[in-house]
């Protein structure tokens, strides 16, 4: 499913690393690396719900639809 | 981490009951076999204990039969101890909600189905050997079995969409 998973730009631009995110959280830093990198499956929302609330975002600032070979810039 | 105690027991028993398995199919078979070299020393016996009026060769017959379904219960009785004994393997190992799990719950409802089957035979067998009016046991029908026969192959399905389900949750963050 070609969704791609905004992860890394959004802790650029908040100035925040992997393992912060991780302990805000309170998700491991191997699930979020999953995430970061388009290797996971599917999100629960309690997930997105908290790095939503740790990085003050939206959804949607963090997931977008892509087409099928196209690679942005984190993990699809 | 010390090992459960539940599961240690089980494979114990599990493992003692393939080995007697094997054993009794063993000694089934020889005596099977045995029977036709020694077919007149049986039928000598036969006679010392029934009398004269004992057909028998019918009677050798059915005691061949009743050797034979023994054999065919031993080989039906195998796979059911060789796949519990890869379950409990499984479960030891922490991971047994896989799919092959389900083939092997699968594969113990098809040796159960075959034990009821020959279970069918071996009380066709007893009929016959108490018409000849040689001791037997008795038989009954077992219904448990014919029950534990649908139960296994339900939990195999439920082992198997389980499976699936948790497959799905893999990677799910």
């Amino acid at each position: 499913m070609p969704v791609a998973v905004s992860l890394d730009a959004m802790l650029h631009a908040r100035r925040m690393t992997l393992t912060e995110l991780s302990e805000a959280v309170g998700i491991t830093l191997a699930n979020l690396s999953i995430l970061k990198t388009g290797k996971a499956k599917a999100i629960r929302f309690t997930t997105l719900e908290a790095i939503c609330r740790v990085l003050d975002c939206q959804p949607g600032d963090l997931l977008r639809v892509v087409d099928e070979g196209e690679r942005g810039e984190d993990g699809i | 981490m010390s090992r459960d105690r539940v599961l240690w027991g089980a494979t114990g028993l599990l493992r003692l009951m393939l080995i007697l398995n094997i054993v009794c199919a063993a000694v089934f078979a020889l005596a099977l076999l045995l029977s036709w070299p020694m077919q007149d020393m049986l039928s000598a016996r036969l006679t010392h204990k029934y009398g004269g009026m004992l057909d028998l060769d019918q009677a050798v017959l059915a005691i061949r039969m009743m050797l034979f379904v023994g054999i065919a219960g031993g080989v039906a009785l195998h796979p059911i101890f060789s796949n519990l004994l890869r379950i409990v393997a499984t479960v030891e190992a922490g991971d047994p909600f896989v799919d092959d799990n389900a083939t092997r719950l699968a594969r113990i409802g098809w040796a159960l189905l075959a034990l009821q089957c020959l279970d069918l035979a071996f009380g066709g067998v007893v009929r016959w050997i108490s018409l000849l009016k040689l001791d037997v046991t008795s038989w009954t029908p077992s219904l448990g079995g014919w029950i534990a026969v649908v139960m296994i192959f339900v939990l195999a399905r439920v082992f198997r969409i389980g499976a699936r389900m948790r497959d799905d949750l893999a990677m799910t963050v």
